[in-house]
């Protein structure tokens, strides 16, 4: 046994001394990959297409309304007009009694109390000498009113999904009632909210109900100048209604002093209706912060005669199951004009056009957002190349996993499509890290804005301009073929 | 004690990653499924008996007495060569585990799990000058499931006959990493490339084509001196579904393309002769032959590998010695182990591959039954005509446990 271990103990520390002692340093195993036919790295080519010219190009517009538990928006900015609806739900038997008696009707008011989204405000540069905004508003309210009874009906309303509330949220206001107002906007501080009276109409409505109630109710105003954020149900300071429930008089030491009596009401959630102003039906034009998109199509034939041209060998590829993985897109990239103006831009920033492209999940197309790689030495120059409102001519758009899935499967008739869509405000165009960071000087950078941004870039002179389309590809191909 | 073992292993383990560079492109490094008992004898011993499974003649089993249980595992240190420059890998493998039932009268039944072929290579290149990254890595083992039977005849005791289905499974795959470059790319252009390695992939799984099986069959006579056996092995096609992808990560792949590569595998004769002398020592010979025809597709090819591997005619011819222990407890703890000695040369089916080497090996009983550990250490060099496969020197220790039990035995006669 003592003669085991001693071998045991032995031969293994001599074999690990020897695999240690022989030396084998990466050069070898270079030479070696070499003599096998492997490369030691993969050859990176590229193959320019010009004068492309799209198949196909269309704008689609997703009119469905979009909660928004954070932020609402009321206005009419850069071609359209954004509603806002407040969702409220309460049940309150004394109130209505008391709001709801004769005596009460000569004092009924009611008014919206809303806060503007400072952080949006701060972000977007608003500073202390752009304040106050002043602005005289023609606002229409429209409002829905349903009535229930017990808790049951308010634990209903809260029960409704937001998708569901969404869907059917235009039609329904079809048929409410509605009434215009004029309020004069002064915001001289962005921390104070807004008190904006509601039509007699709607608290005379409001009369009607004995127990419990919904209220849907849309702000619209279609002639401002600008878009007005607020905060949404979801944040710090809420929106809500303030109704006044009765007037109190009280007599003391001879002296009778009133004192009006308020309930508030808070709304739980909010959605956006956004609508075209201006309908341009020749034109291409995508707007911000909607769901709106630009579908476009890159013509198939065009790529695939100029891959064949480059590598000699088929395009498509149709042999065995069709699935060509004789070379990847490492980066494909689409040019093509853009104009320079920073018309539309909202709020003066560059926009990021964002690109998705259609890439193969177990079978299925899926939209898929392309990520994005960065030419540094270029956006240092020129700004990153995917942006518009800015200076220069040229838009840059990375189509590189769309690309690598169409090449892929081509052979299998796929297609090269684009979807376009206006992303956020870029804060800082020319820096080179693309997140949020702070630099040597202990300044701040933030990239992009954190809200949204409605903006409006016109595509129809540059759409149907032939573009530039650049593939980096890495090939298996060898030295021979 | 254990814990010191277990420490050793792990080490080992460590220091694995690659076993021959020969033959990672077709099916790898033949391994015959040999136990450490085999391989201490230099591949030779099919004829003798009270070996365990020896692949090639199962017939011998007829004569096993106890019922038993045996795994191996083995080392190996290979440098390949060429002018000057020498490249070392290691590997660790599990080339067979087997169970014997001995049923004495009724025969003798057996199962085995035994690696036929291995083509395991882990390395990377990190920085040198032209080379941002080149990772490769193979992972094949064509594994197989035999159960055999053999049994004694009825009238000529001395004659066995023995069976064995193959059943094949296995997988194998070759992922390379690379990273880009960028010589034929503007360097206005070259920010594109910025890490992204891309790997490519052929991975697959391996069986056998319309068969569930192939299968061996043996004769062998057991003189009182001499023994014979001579076996023959069916053709058979391998079929390796492949499904060739190239990854940028994980997630982010293309559709795969699948193809089958078929590899027909001719018949397999083997014969071997054991004599006896002082009751104890043993000379043992072996000779295995397969007459591969056709070359066998290669797993991925692309870039400049070649699409194929040529083959040719492969055959062993193995000399051994063994002295067997006693299995008397109380003899000597020396005289109680087994010594074997043994030398092979063989032709690999790659074209123009040929590999002799030597191998020493010891049995030590541990406890009053026949339980042993079994070391053998083997030594020597793969040589080849053909400049792309380098030459190979190598050296490997292979451990082995033959657990018995009683299951099925008489009860022991006290002396």
């Amino acid at each position: 046994m003592k003669k085991f271990k001693f071998l045991v103990f032995a031969i293994l520390p001599m074999l690990l001394l020897a695999s240690c002692i022989f030396d084998s340093d990466g050069d070898a195993l270079v030479t070696w990959l070499d003599d096998q036919g492997f490369p030691s790295n993969y050859l990176v080519q590229t193959v320019e297409i010009s004068d492309l010219e799209l198949s196909s190009y269309e704008v689609g517009f997703d009119s469905t309304p979009r909660v928004n538990y954070y932020q609402g928006v009321v206005g009419a900015v850069n071609g359209m007009q954004h509603d806002w609806v407040l969702d409220i739900g309460f049940r309150d038997k004394s109130f209505f009694a008391q709001y709801s008696a004769d005596s009460s009707k000569e004092h009924r008011s009611a008014f919206l109390a809303l806060y503007p989204d400072s952080g949006f405000y701060d972000q977007a540069g608003y500073k202390s000498d752009s304040l106050p905004i002043k602005e005289t508003l023609e606002l229409t309210f429209s409002w829905i009113i349903e009535t229930g009874k017990g808790s049951d009906f308010v634990d209903s309303i809260g029960d409704i999904k937001d998708s569901i509330w969404v869907a059917g949220l235009r039609e329904s206001f079809e048929k409410a009632n509605s009434a215009d107002t004029t309020y004069k906007v002064k915001i001289s501080s962005l921390d104070s909210a807004l008190k904006i009276d509601l039509p007699s109409a709607f608290y005379e409505d409001l009369a009607q109900v004995k127990e419990a109630a919904r209220v849907q109710l849309r702000i619209s105003a279609p002639e401002s100048k600008r878009l007005y954020r607020f905060y949404g149900p979801g944040a710090d300071v809420v929106p809500f209604l303030r109704v006044k429930r009765y007037t109190q008089t009280v007599v003391s030491d001879g002296d009778t002093t009133t004192k009006d009596i308020y309930k508030n009401i808070w709304a739980f959630r909010s959605a956006i209706i956004s609508s075209y102003k201006d309908e341009c039906s020749d034109c291409m034009v995508l707007h911000g912060g909607v769901l709106e998109s630009l579908l476009v199509e890159i013509p198939s034939e065009k790529i695939m005669t100029a891959l064949n041209e480059f590598y000699g060998d088929e395009f498509p590829y149709t042999e065995g199951d069709s699935n060509d993985v004789r070379q990847a897109v490492v980066l494909a990239q689409l040019t093509m004009g853009r104009s320079s103006s920073t018309e539309g831009s909202e709020l003066g920033f560059p926009v990021q056009v964002v690109a998705a492209t259609f890439v193969d999940s177990n079978g299925v197309d899926m939209e898929s957002s392309e990520t994005y790689k960065l030419n540094r030495e270029y956006i240092k120059k020129y700004g990153h190349p995917n942006l518009v409102f800015m200076e220069g001519d040229t838009l840059g758009l990375q189509l590189t996993q769309g690309m690598r899935s169409f090449i892929n499967r081509a052979g299998k008739g796929a297609k090269m499509q684009v979807v376009l869509r206006m992303g956020y405000s870029m804060l800082a165009p020319y820096d080179t890290l693309y997140y949020d960071h702070v630099t040597d000087d202990g300044d701040s950078v933030y990239i992009f804005m954190d809200y949204l941004t409605y903006s409006r870039y016109d595509f129809t002179d540059y759409i149907s301009q032939p573009m530039n389309l650049k593939l980096w590809l890495a090939t298996k191909r060898g030295d021979d073929e | 004690m254990i814990r010191k073992i277990l420490l050793s292993v792990f080490l080992v383990t460590i220091a694995a990653s690659a076993a021959s560079m020969m033959g990672l492109e077709a099916l790898g490094k033949p391994t015959e499924g040999a136990s450490a008992i085999t391989l201490g004898r230099g591949y030779a011993g099919g004829a003798k008996v009270g070996s365990g499974i020896v692949d090639w003649n199962p017939a011998a089993l007829a004569f096993e007495k106890y019922t038993s249980f045996n795994a191996t595992m083995t080392f190996e240190e290979n440098v390949a060569s060429k002018s000057g420059t020498s490249y070392a890998t290691s590997t660790l493998e599990i080339p067979s585990l087997s169970f014997i039932f001995a049923m004495h009268d009724f025969g003798t039944l057996a199962v085995a799990l035994s690696e036929k072929y291995t083509s395991n290579f882990d390395e990377e290149v990190s920085d040198s000058t032209q080379t941002n990254l080149a990772s490769l890595k193979y992972k094949g083992n064509i594994y197989e499931i035999t159960p055999s039977y053999a049994v004694r005849l009825p009238f000529f005791r001395r004659l066995s006959l023995g069976f064995t289905a193959h059943f094949v499974m296995g997988s194998v795959s070759r992922k390379l990493t690379l990273g880009g470059d960028n010589s034929e790319v503007s360097e206005a252009d070259s920010w594109a490339t910025n890490s992204s390695d891309i790997t490519e992939t052929a991975e697959g799984s391996w069986e056998i084509k319309d068969h569930p099986a192939y299968y061996t069959g043996a004769v062998h006579y057991k003189g009182r001196n001499s023994s014979y056996y001579f076996s023959y092995t069916t053709a058979y096609t391998l079929k390796n579904d492949l499904e060739y992808n190239i990854e940028f990560s994980e997630t982010d792949t293309l559709v795969p393309t699948k193809l089958s590569r078929e590899i027909d595998v001719p018949p397999t004769m083997a014969t071997g002769f054991a004599y006896r002398f002082h009751k104890k020592h043993n000379i043992l010979l072996d000779f295995m032959l397969r007459g591969w025809d056709a070359d066998i597709r290669n797993i991925g090819g692309s870039w400049n590998l070649k699409d194929s591997t040529d083959t040719q005619t492969e055959f062993m011819a193995a000399i051994g010695y063994e002295r067997s222990g006693s299995t008397d407890y109380f003899k000597n703890y020396v005289q109680r182990m087994d010594f074997r000695l043994g030398a092979w040369y063989r032709n690999y089916y790659i074209c123009d591959v040929t590999e002799y080497g030597v191998g020493i090996g010891s049995g030590f009983p541990l406890g009053r039954r026949s339980t042993k550990v079994d070391i053998a250490i083997q030594g020597g060099v793969r040589k080849s005509e053909d400049s792309s496969i380098w030459d190979e020197k190598f050296v490997g220790i292979a451990i082995g446990l033959t657990g018995v039990g009683n299951w099925g035995n008489k009860p022991k006669k006290v002396h």
